[in-house]
């Protein structure tokens, strides 16, 4: 069995994980923010902090499951935890490949969207940092947990709301004419939103276990 | 000689072997059932702290059941153990959930008929409604730590990480604790009956001296400790999920709870504690552990107000295992010494 120093440790270990997170989301922000501005390199420099940035997070979140299932902690919580740190993991690798794409396939975005896309990109980078908070409040044992998980609720539905309205105008607008890229702005936007919709699906799973640990 | 004090001694070190493979799994059950220690580290500290109990502090117990009967001849002690150990082992194949010291004091009464010996109506009452006691003792126990645990963890706000840790110290500090009433409190169930015929001397090892009968129970916790690492696994697999489903800390709360309850009724320091107070002591008398983990999960049922996931068909069939068992075992005590007596001409 470990000793006190050593889950200390770990704790210090899970905090940095969604430390990694947080961080990865303020480069999606200020990524996307670059690239409606058309400053590519400054875009590349942003994709390759948040690839780093998702390599150290795997790194760290396969240190801290195999320290959890050789040594320690009660299987239960020990599966909420891991299962925690898997699906979190779909949050950064999520950001990092809507970067990459957008690297790739350049799609050409009008500049009268840049609002909606500053809007878009800064409700995520807040979805994501009260998901951090939330997920602070339950290792720390504190009751806030769902107060920052309505928080994460809130800017999931600020995102859905700019999504829509992206959309309409992606197929209402007069701005595009052509279907194909028509087609890959919504994919684009849709991508981007998931963001959003991952960190949600994870904050169901932390309500839960929240409430596992409450009763 | 030696050999025929042995064979007569068997039975009882089947009882005591039959009492290490079912009610190690009420200390260490719920914790290794959920994978939260390792069986072979349970065993362990389950087997050191039961020796130690049943060596140290497992003469008050035996005392009283002495009293209840003198079972002078070491063949009549071997049949009315044999009696309470086969008692156990049928209950345990029907699945019916049976105490080891309602066996023994039904097997001892049996004798006293057989005898012609009175049996002490006084000693009866006191073990009686020691049976009863001890569930609600544990109940209110596990009621009161359990308000009092949850409430604390509130404040407190620990890690989620560090309490885990602390529930797995706890539940081993514990599990040793429990360990130790056990075999303080229910050796009298495996070796009261041979005390009378003790066929051991006093040992010294070192600087320490057992006497005879620590010698004897020394043997009887053996037998138990055997019990704990060959058959108690399966045991604790399945315990712990019949009655109620419970989290790691209401597993603490129950095993803490019916630990104590064994411990009082087993302290002869707290025996002795009352007395100079001028309260009413404590009696010192071998109770169920199996009945004491009952009363605590049902206490740890109400506190959670969880008493609609109970599962009440398990609980009456555990009534029917505490009323049945003395007088299974009575009868049988009674029939297997008139067979030893008059058949093979074993006393």
């Amino acid at each position: 069995m470990l000793l006190l120093s050593q889950i200390k440790s770990i704790e210090a270990e899970v905090d940095n994980y969604f430390q990694l997170i947080t961080e990865a989301a303020l480069h999606f922000q200020e990524g996307l923010a670059e690239y409606m501005s058309s400053r590519s390199e400054l875009f590349s420099a942003r994709l390759q902090k948040v690839s780093e940035l998702e390599g150290k997070a795997d790194d760290l979140r396969r240190s801290i499951r195999y320290k959890l299932y050789t040594d320690m902690l009660i299987p239960d919580a020990r599966g909420d935890v891991l299962g925690l740190l898997e699906t979190s993991d779909n949050i950064i690798d999520q950001m990092k490949e809507v970067m990459i794409d957008l690297d790739i396939e350049r799609p050409d975005f009008p500049v009268e969207w840049s609002d909606d896309f500053g809007k878009l990109a800064h409700s995520t980078q807040k979805a994501v940092e009260s998901f951090k908070m939330a997920v602070n409040s339950f290792f720390q044992g504190r009751p806030s947990t769902n107060d920052h998980i309505n928080k994460v609720y809130f800017y999931e539905e600020e995102v859905d709301q700019v999504e829509r309205r992206l959309k309409q105008e992606i197929y209402q607008g007069k701005l595009i004419k052509d279907l194909a890229r028509k087609n890959q702005l919504k994919i684009f936007v849709e991508r981007i939103a998931d963001v959003t919709d991952i960190t949600e699906d994870v904050c169901e799973r932390l309500s839960v276990y929240s409430i596992k640990r409450s009763v | 000689m030696v050999w025929e004090a042995w064979f007569f001694l068997s039975s009882g070190l089947f009882l005591g072997w039959s009492l290490g493979a079912n009610d190690a799994a009420n200390v260490f059950g719920t914790a290794v059932g959920a994978k939260m220690i390792r069986f072979q580290t349970a065993a362990l500290i389950c087997s050191v702290f039961l020796i130690l109990g049943a060596v140290i502090a497992g003469a008050g117990g035996a005392h009283t059941l002495g009293k209840l009967g003198s079972i002078t001849k070491m063949g009549a002690a071997f049949t009315v153990a044999f009696s309470a150990a086969f008692t156990v082992f049928m209950m345990t194949k029907l699945s019916l959930p049976v105490s080891t010291s309602q066996a023994i004091v039904g097997g001892i009464i049996g004798w006293n008929f057989f005898a012609k010996l009175p049996t002490d109506l006084g000693v009866v009452t006191k073990i009686v409604s020691t049976w009863v006691a001890c569930p609600l003792l544990s109940l209110m126990f596990s009621y009161v730590f359990y308000k009092i645990i949850t409430r604390m963890l509130h404040i407190m706000e620990i890690p989620l990480l560090r309490l885990d840790y602390y529930t797995r110290v706890a539940l081993i500090l514990i599990g040793a604790f429990g360990s130790y009433s056990l075999g303080a409190n229910n050796i009298g169930n495996v070796m009261g009956v041979f005390i009378e015929s003790n066929p051991f001397n006093s040992l010294s090892v070192s600087f320490i001296t057992f006497s005879s009968t620590q010698v004897l129970f020394l043997i009887g916790g053996i037998a138990i400790a055997v019990g704990v690492y060959t058959y108690s696994k399966r045991v604790m697999m399945t315990v712990g999920k019949s009655i109620l489903p419970l989290t790691p800390v209401g597993a603490l709360v129950v095993v803490f709870s019916s630990a104590l309850v064994l411990f009082m009724f087993s302290s002869r320091g707290l025996h002795n504690l009352m007395l100079a107070n001028g309260l009413p002591p404590i009696p010192l008398v071998p109770v169920s552990s199996s009945q004491a983990i009952v009363g605590g999960v049902i206490g740890v049922g109400i506190a959670k107000k969880a008493l609609r996931n109970m599962n009440w068909s398990v609980l009456i069939n555990i009534m029917i295992g505490w009323v049945l068992t003395p007088f299974i075992a009575a009868i049988l005590a009674f029939l297997l010494l008139f067979i030893m007596k008059n058949v093979f001409k074993a006393f």
